[in-house]
């Protein structure tokens, strides 16, 4: 179990991660959600201890992570950066990571390379943006680590990089089961790798929970006015539109079938919401005012 | 492998194309000097003698800057890194001014054989070793204390702290240096009593060493370089 | 190949069932295990696993230790009847509805489904 408990980020007065209480069961894959700037990569640096919490511990197995040997033996945190010198080559940097890992797999990190028909040879300065993100999948993946956490490690990757990317993490993650946390914007294109989601807004965790239980959870609901006001009322409203005397509300939560069936009866339309569009209203409520 | 095995295999090649490059520097030059007459002081106690302090310089401050987050990024505590930076620079440390006594050995006997020592060519004697050894060592060590501690001011604060504590980050190695030292006739000078010298240096090393391990071991590890 | 209007493991669940429906998984047939499954779908194994789960929970799947998952054999017919069941309620009430709102009435359908023969 991996658990964070009152976890405080700050950064001079700005507070990064505020208080984050957070408990991970291991062996799963987690997709970590959130807007730019809503803390993720502070959070996911105090749980990799690469920053220590201003407040708060963070437990790995039940012992304090930060500074502790066998846990950070056991964690692998690819940053976007990527924390490697731009004059290493590739070959280099897995062969650093190769004497300090003892999980290390050099030789699936060789197959890696094949995959994303990388250079070995080639200076970490000579590489695209894209291709720097593919060495930070393969110092990731190839660890082994206990605790995978990959930090926005598609950036720059075409579509058919994450492809590979994607297919390469579930297929190892299904060889060796390890806690993979995996930050990401394109929850479409990764929402069905991860068994939990954890979505963070301002510092805090809004949500956490399975992914297949947001499938499905929100709705909108459209016709005359009045009718869709009477409606909504009771039900937890995530946004709203008006055009003329047509509105639609997007509701969080399952309705049950006889309330749609009822509502159907009303002349109203149901639709459901998809993961990306449940993420952008549960966290986006200034561009739900300022409309 | 253990950090500072690693920090070993990582410098190899940068020890071993600097000693090649010292080495060339002094067989041309030696060689040049040597055509104009017989050689009135020690070419390689000046090159080795300087190179001893700002080579470990140098190294202390792309230890921190470059490596304390590739270690970290790959499984290793700031203190593992520490203890591992610790042995790597006393290495550098005790080591180098044993290279600028053995060099300065071998360049006299050759000097000598060839009949080219000039009567204030400091020549080099077996009885004096221990001695010559013992006024390199301070400042090398100064040096690299200083290389480290400064950059790790620069590496947990905004960079006009860093500037700020770059005076008492230079302590060590202007206490080495400043204490004890070789010039390039082979003279070994000490300011003060040697044993007090030797000592008041000791302490600021040890003192920049607590310093560097209150700076390092919580701090944040950086995105980028510096 | 999923869609995220609905829970994975119920779109896992029915594909199943429509499978063993069309006769493509057949009575005592192994079926794949959820490693297999997820590998293929490139889905999270947890998910591919609450699918096959719910199935077993409700009959449709047995389990055999060891060896893996297979289809039971009265699945076929108890899910014909549970779909015959459903038809009238979810498949022919809505058109019912279209057909009301439209004005076509019960006779045209009769007529229509008549020529259909």
């Amino acid at each position: 179990m991996i658990e964070m408990r009152g976890v405080t980020v700050r950064y001079g007065d700005t507070v990064a991660v505020d208080d984050v209480r957070l408990s991970l069961p291991t062996e799963k894959i987690y997709g970590l959600l959130g807007r730019n700037g809503s803390g993720k990569t502070s959070l996911l640096s105090a749980l990799a201890s690469y920053r220590r919490p201003h407040r708060g511990t963070v437990l790995v197995d039940g012992v304090e992570a930060f500074e502790n040997p066998e846990v950070m033996r056991g964690t692998a945190f690819i940053r976007d950066t990527l924390d490697l010198n731009d004059s290493d080559r590739v070959r280099s940097a897995l062969e650093v990571a190769g004497w300090l890992r003892p999980t290390w797999d050099a030789e699936y990190a060789i197959k890696l390379l094949d995959i994303f028909e990388l250079d070995a040879r080639k200076r970490i300065s000579a590489l695209s943006r894209g291709q720097r993100s593919m060495v930070g999948v393969v110092l990731g993946l190839a660890a082994r680590a206990p605790l995978t956490i990959l930090d926005e490690s598609y950036l720059g990757m075409d579509a058919v990089a994450r492809t590979l990317f994607y297919r390469e993490l579930l297929a190892d993650y299904l060889a060796h089961p390890r806690t993979i946390i995996v930050s990401t914007h394109l929850i479409e294109e990764v929402a069905d790798l991860f068994e939990r989601v954890i979505i963070m807004d301002r510092g805090r965790i809004l949500l956490h929970d399975e992914t297949d239980a947001l499938r499905g959870r929100g709705v909108t609901v459209t016709g005359p006015a009045e009718r869709v006001s009477a409606f909504a009322a009771g039900h937890a409203v995530l946004g709203e539109q008006s055009l003329g005397g047509v509105r639609a509300v997007t509701l969080d939560g399952r309705l049950d079938p006889d309330e749609i069936a009822r509502g159907e009866r009303d002349g109203l339309t149901f639709g459901p919401l998809g993961l990306q569009d449940l993420f952008v209203h549960l966290t986006s409520q200034r561009l739900e005012v300022s409309r | 492998m253990s950090v500072v095995a690693s920090l070993f295999r990582l410098w190899r090649p940068m020890i071993l194309w600097f000693a090649a490059i010292l080495v060339t520097i002094e067989v041309v030059a030696v060689a040049a000097i040597s055509t104009a007459g017989p050689v009135r002081f020690s070419f390689w106690l000046v090159v080795a003698g300087s190179a001893a302090k700002y080579w470990p310089l140098v190294a202390g401050i792309l230890l921190v800057s470059m490596y304390l987050r590739t270690f970290v990024a790959n499984g290793r505590t700031r203190h593992e890194f520490l203890r591992g930076l610790a042995l790597f620079a006393g290495s550098v440390a005790l080591v180098f001014p044993a290279v600028v006594v053995v060099g300065h050995a071998v360049e006299s006997l050759v000097l000598g054989l060839a009949d080219h020592r000039a009567g204030s060519y400091p020549v080099f004697r077996f009885g004096d070793a221990a001695a010559e050894y013992l006024h390199v060592l301070p400042a090398a060590a100064g040096f690299i204390t200083s290389g480290i501690l400064i950059t790790a001011g620069f590496y947990r604060f905004r960079p006009w702290i860093g500037v700020l504590l770059i005076a008492p980050g230079a302590l060590p190695a202007l206490a080495g240096d400043g204490l004890i030292k070789i010039d390039d006739s082979g003279e070994l000078i000490a300011r003060l009593p040697y044993a007090i010298a030797l000592t008041l240096t000791a302490a600021a090393v040890v003192l920049g060493c607590v310093a560097t391990h209150r700076l390092l071991r919580d701090v944040a590890i950086k995105r980028s370089t510096t | 190949m999923f869609h995220d209007r609905s829970p994975i493991y119920l779109q896992i669940a029915d594909g199943i069932k429509n499978d063993i429906l069309s006769g493509s998984l057949r009575e005592d047939q192994q079926v794949m295990s959820t490693n297999q499954y997820a590998s293929f779908y490139r889905i999270n194994p947890a998910t591919a696993a609450k699918g096959f789960a719910q199935l077993v929970d409700e009959g449709v799947l047995y389990k055999r230790r060891g060896i893996g998952m297979f289809v039971s054999p009265d699945a076929p017919a108890k899910l014909r009847a549970e779909r015959r069941e459903r038809f009238f309620a979810e498949a022919l009430e809505p058109v019912l509805d279209e057909a009301k709102r439209v004005g076509i009435s019960v006779e045209e359908i009769t007529h229509y489904l008549g020529s259909r023969r």
